[in-house]
């Protein structure tokens, strides 16, 4: 008996994951080479940073991914649910930032 | 940062995620503490940096799961409501929760952990009657059976329960910079009543969002140090891919009881922690 394949969302959904974690991997891996051999060098900690701050978004590419897609399908129901999911990470972002560094 | 201090984030955080892959588990239980009693990291900053390498393990492992058919992306979305709900709680609350609650609410969760892995888990009754009301259309799916390929049809009971139950996750993966599965799990169970393959993929799946909304505040706020950061995420990846191929070779009622001693161990050195 053959398996039915998953849909095209999940497909694009597991693609946005798999590269993007790899795409990030590879960002901090380098960032955190050269850091080894050139101790203090700006290049090695931006690429570290911008290796973090990947995978801090790629949830939030996947949300967007999935309110575009049920979006496409007209499934408004869902595609407003991903919106507001989308949302209330956007809103702690922001209170966060507000709220300032916490204690310790 | 220092070359060694590197390489050592780097196999600490392969160690826990390797640990933690074996049994199924996520790995912020285990990176915490060796941080932050192990490395004598400030607690803030081994959540913070534990986040990163919970969001890259979520991430990481997805894809398998969802080319799969287990992961329930529509009930997935639903419940992230409450998980990022509860995420957002714990950004108010963190800066104002006093350190010392946060090392006994770690004792609480790793105890419950031990516990949870000591009573077997056992697949869920099917609901009788497909609830059609209870749940919003489209969330009742199948998933193809690994053995035999057929496939098995599941309805989804009692979302608002599950969802109440996302939140307290949500909080505590904020606080504590962990996954919460040990919470998500009774969720899954004894509320939404999923198939166990489906309920641990739609749970790994939701973590990545769950956590991205609380590492997002502290990233911005500039709390996470990526240098830090960085090589933990890196060794928890390697290790959960590592972990889970040991799965599969090694006899699971052994490694179980090695599992629930360490835990009891570091348990009772973070409420030591605690009362200090």
């Amino acid at each position: 008996m053959t398996i039915r394949p998953a849909p095209k969302l999940e497909r694009s959904l597991a693609s946005l994951l798999h590269y993007g974690t790899l795409f990030a991997s590879l960002l901090m891996a380098a960032g955190v080479v050269l850091g080894a051999f050139t101790p203090g060098a700006g290049a090695a900690s931006r690429l570290v940073t911008l290796g973090v701050g990947v995978v801090i978004v790629l949830p939030a590419c996947r949300l967007l991914l999935m309110a575009a897609a049920y979006l496409a399908a007209r499934d408004y129901r869902f595609a407003g649910i991903a919106a507001v999911v989308l949302a209330i990470v956007v809103v702690s972002c922001v209170v966060g930032l507000r709220l300032g560094v916490a204690a310790g | 940062m220092e070359t060694w201090t590197t390489f050592l984030l780097l196999f600490i955080a392969f160690g826990c995620s390797t640990l933690g892959g074996m049994l199924g588990m996520a790995s912020g239980l285990f990176i915490v503490p060796a941080l932050n009693l192990g490395l004598h990291m400030n607690l803030h900053e081994a959540i913070g940096a534990s986040l990163v390498s919970v969001i890259a393990c979520s991430c990481a492992s997805a894809a398998p799961y969802l080319r799969g058919r287990l992961t329930n992306v529509r009930l997935a979305v639903l419940l992230e409501i409450g998980t990022t709900l509860g995420a957002l709680s714990g950004v108010l609350l963190i800066g104002v929760v006093p350190v010392r609650a946060l090392y006994l609410l770690f004792t609480l969760i790793m105890l419950l952990s031990a516990w949870q892995m000591l009573a077997r888990r056992t697949e869920p009754a099917a609901p009788a009657m497909p609830a059609g009301a209870a749940a919003p259309a489209g969330m009742h799916a199948s998933y193809p059976d690994p053995a035999t390929g057929r496939e098995l049809r599941y309805v989804v009971t009692r979302v608002p329960a599950g969802l109440a139950l996302m939140y307290v996750a949500g909080l505590v993966s904020a606080l504590l910079g962990i996954g919460s599965g040990v919470l998500k799990v009774p969720a899954m169970d004894s509320a939404l009543r999923l198939p166990i393959r489906v309920s641990t993929a739609t749970s790994n799946f939701m973590i990545g969002v769950t956590a991205c909304a609380s590492a997002c505040a502290y990233f911005l706020r500039g709390e996470i140090v990526t240098t830090v950061a960085a090589p933990v995420a890196l060794g928890s990846v390697a290790g959960s891919i590592a972990g889970a191929h040991i799965l599969m070779r090694t006899p699971v009622r052994r490694l179980r009881v090695f599992f629930v001693a360490i835990l009891v161990l570091v348990a009772a050195q973070m409420l030591l922690h605690g009362l200090d």
